[in-house]
């Protein structure tokens, strides 16, 4: 009995080693480029990007642009792209430590679809996931803030934050071109 | 005997008087701490910043920009001894573009204004050429050597054109002054070494690493081989 108990045990601990790698590796892995800046426009725009151009950011819009997210943007200056149809915004916003890089498609004044690009924190990479994004089509801009509200993921509430952050700002900033 | 033993306690006791003293000074020192606001106060003392391994910096990169120089350490990049943004990218230089400064990445243009904001990071998506080897100027025009070839931009970097230039002013490493090594310096470690620290230092001997606390230990011994001598020779001379 006492020998059957330990091989159990045994067992038990290599699954529990195996999956802590596992989780390791993967997390460690989820750090990286899932898509380049340059394809996420391509794809955007079936292939023919527009020229970009630029909103500067100083007086008032800074004020609105630090209420939106919540802290000073760190630029003076916020690129995009639009070819009357939708438009495309590339943002930086930091998660905990280190900015996700965000590719947010606006179309008719709302969210087409919101993606990450780069992620560069070593947690809350799961608001990558299409199951999560979900949330955020269609959802337009009331008062400065989300149509909705946005479901949270355990263990990624700064991503999540930074996230719902940057799509308020797109939406906002949409407004001023069209 | 007894005159031999004199002998020894006088020269001894001379010698951890001075200690003593020190050791008494630093000690009244550290009591008033809070009252004599030392922890507020600062020694930038060259030779005690040095002392302290706080007076060397040493960047990453270093680049000349025409009056300037363009550092990196890990992420951040400074404009001597400003810091003005982050790089995940080493630099590869920069330039003046009139009133804009552009620090080159191997795949970015960093923009700063002339306060050393920061504007914006161009890369690829806005047409910048990828594979970036250095920058320069050609007649006020930002040119960039890449690995697919030489690039001349326009005034708003928005246009490039491959091309070949002979005479380009590339964007050379360079070495950093020492005045901005010490402004850096400051920046990193303040505003020197704290009163307070440099007082408890002397008292615990640590001012001189390893060696100074075993010194403090052999002084120590010694005053209380001496507090026995002392009682000893006070005790003979009183039978």
């Amino acid at each position: 009995m006492a020998v059957m108990n330990n091989i159990v045990l045994k067992r038990v601990a290599q699954c529990f080693l195996l999956s802590m790698l596992l989780v390791t590796a993967f997390s460690v892995s989820a750090r990286g480029v899932y898509q380049t800046n340059e394809a996420f426009l391509a794809e955007t725009f079936d292939g023919e990007v527009p020229k970009s151009k630029v909103i500067w950011i100083k007086g008032e819009l800074r004020k609105t642009i630090a209420d939106i997210l919540g802290h000073r943007y760190s630029g003076l200056r916020i690129r995009y792209w639009d070819n009357g149809q939708r438009s495309a915004w590339i943002l930086n916003e930091i998660g905990k430590e280190q900015p996700i890089t965000f590719g947010i498609v606006i179309e008719a004044d709302k969210i087409k679809h919101v993606k990450v690009l780069a992620f560069r924190e070593s947690r809350g990479w799961e608001i990558r996931h299409p199951a999560f994004t979900q949330q955020f089509k269609d959802a337009t801009l009331i008062d400065k803030s989300l149509d909705r509200h946005i479901d949270g993921v355990s263990g990624a509430t700064l991503s999540v934050w930074a996230m719902t952050a940057v799509t308020r700002l797109a939406l906002y900033l949409d407004t001023l071109i069209t | 005997m007894v005159h031999r033993l004199r002998a020894w306690h006088r020269s001894m006791g001379a010698l951890a008087a001075l200690f003593l003293l020190m050791l008494a000074v630093t000690g009244i020192l550290l009591n008033h701490t809070l009252d004599l606001k030392l922890a507020e106060r600062h020694l930038d003392w060259p030779w005690l910043l040095e002392h302290y391994g706080v007076s060397e910096v040493e960047a990453d990169r270093v680049y000349l920009l025409e009056d300037n120089v363009i550092s990196q350490f890990d992420e951040q990049i400074f404009v001597d001894a400003q810091p003005v943004a982050k790089s995940l990218k080493p630099i590869i230089g920069g330039i003046y573009l009139g009133d804009i400064t552009v620090v080159a990445s191997d795949d970015a243009l960093i923009l700063l204004s002339s306060d050393g904001e920061f504007i914006e990071e161009m890369g690829g998506a806005m047409g910048i050429p990828s594979q970036i080897q250095n920058i320069g100027l050609f007649h006020g025009l930002p040119v960039l050597q890449t690995r697919h070839g030489m690039w001349r931009g326009d005034i708003l970097l928005e246009q490039w054109e491959n091309i070949s230039l002979q005479g380009v002013s590339w964007s050379e490493p360079t070495s950093m002054s020492r005045m901005v090594k010490e402004d850096l310096a400051r920046h990193f470690y303040g505003k020197g070494i704290s009163v307070e620290r440099f007082v408890l230092d002397m008292h615990n001997g640590h001012i001189l690493g390893p060696l100074g606390v075993w010194l403090l230990d052999f002084i120590g011994i010694l005053l209380i081989v001496l507090s026995f001598s002392g009682l000893w020779i006070w005790f003979r001379t009183k039978t």
